[in-house]
C-alpha cells in the first residue's frame, strides 16, 4: 500500500472490508401485553460488503459543508456478512447458540481443503494478522444481512476490529457478488 | 383518534429511546465461549439470540 493510499484502516467512515464486533441484527419487534419485545441476534464479528464508492458517497453526503442540494446518495442500510470461527464451522456448531446445527466439514480431505482455499462459493476463509486477535474465520455469504447505516456508524466508533486492505477486500466482495448472482439450475443442489 | 391522542402518541413514541420510564425486563442471554486457547480472541464466541422486553409505562400529563 502506498503512502498516497492510506487504506481503509485510516478512513473515518464505514468502509468496505471493515470488520466489526458485536453487531446486532434485529429479528423482529412485537408487542405483547403492553410491552415491546425486541428479538435480535448479536453477531460477534461481521465484515462490510457494501460497495466502497457507495459508502464514500454516503459519507460525503452526510458531512459536506455546505450540505448538498440533493441527498439521494445516502444509504439506508449497509450489507454485512458474519464471520464464524473456523473451528466451530468444522464441527458444524457455529450457530449452536441459535439452535441451528450446521453441516460438519471434515478438517482433512477435499472438503477441508476446498474451504481453506476458497473453492466453495458460499464461504470465504480469512486469516488475519495476529495483532487483530481474530481467530481464523470463515465468512458465510449465505448469511448476509443489512444493518441500519446510522446504527453501524455508531458501532464502528468503538467496535472496529480491523479493515481488510486492498486487494483482499476486493477479493471477498467479488466472490460475494459472484455468489449472489449464481443461477440455481433445476436438479442441482447449490449451497 | 383525537388530536390530543395523536400528540400523546407522537410525544410518547418519540421519547422511547431516551425515556427513563423504560424498564428493561430482559437479561442478556449468556454468550457461549469456547474453552482453550481461542478464548481470548475475537471469534471465540458464536452468534446468540437476545430478547429484550421493554415495559411501556404511560404517563399522562
Amino acid at each position: 500500500m502506498s503512502d498516497a493510499d492510506p487504506g481503509p484502516q485510516l478512513a473515518d467512515r464505514i468502509s468496505q472490508g471493515d470488520i466489526l464486533r458485536d453487531v446486532e441484527y434485529v429479528e423482529h419487534v412485537t408487542e405483547e401485553d403492553g410491552a415491546i419485545v425486541v428479538s435480535d441476534i448479536l453477531f460477534p464479528l461481521v465484515v462490510v460488503l457494501t460497495q466502497d464508492c457507495d459508502l464514500e458517497q454516503d459519507a460525503k453526503c452526510r458531512t459536506a459543508e455546505p450540505p448538498p442540494k440533493t441527498q439521494d446518495k445516502r444509504l439506508f442500510s449497509v450489507l454485512v456478512a458474519p464471520l464464524y470461527n473456523i473451528e466451530h464451522v468444522y464441527q458444524g456448531e457455529h450457530l449452536s447458540d441459535l439452535g441451528i446445527t450446521g453441516e460438519q466439514v471434515p478438517r482433512k480431505g477435499n472438503a477441508g481443503h476446498y474451504l481453506l482455499t476458497n473453492q466453495r462459493p458460499r464461504f470465504h476463509y480469512l486469516e488475519l494478522p495476529p495483532e487483530t486477535k481474530i481467530v481464523p474465520s470463515v465468512v458465510d455469504f449465505k448469511h448476509y444481512f443489512s444493518v441500519d447505516a446510522g446504527y453501524l456508524r455508531g458501532v464502528r466508533e468503538t467496535n472496529l476490529v480491523y479493515s481488510l486492505p486492498v486487494p483482499y477486500r476486493e477479493d471477498i466482495c467479488q466472490r460475494f457478488a459472484s455468489f449472489l448472482s449464481r443461477i440455481g439450475l433445476p436438479g442441482a443442489h447449490p449451497e | 383518534m383525537s388530536a390530543d391522542d395523536r400528540r400523546f402518541d407522537r410525544e410518547y413514541l418519540g421519547s422511547m429511546e431516551t425515556s427513563s420510564k423504560i424498564e428493561e425486563l430482559g437479561e442478556l442471554l449468556p454468550q457461549a465461549e469456547t474453552s482453550g486457547k481461542t478464548k481470548q480472541y475475537y471469534g471465540a464466541r458464536k452468534p446468540a439470540r437476545r430478547t429484550r422486553k421493554i415495559k411501556l409505562i404511560y404517563e399522562r400529563r
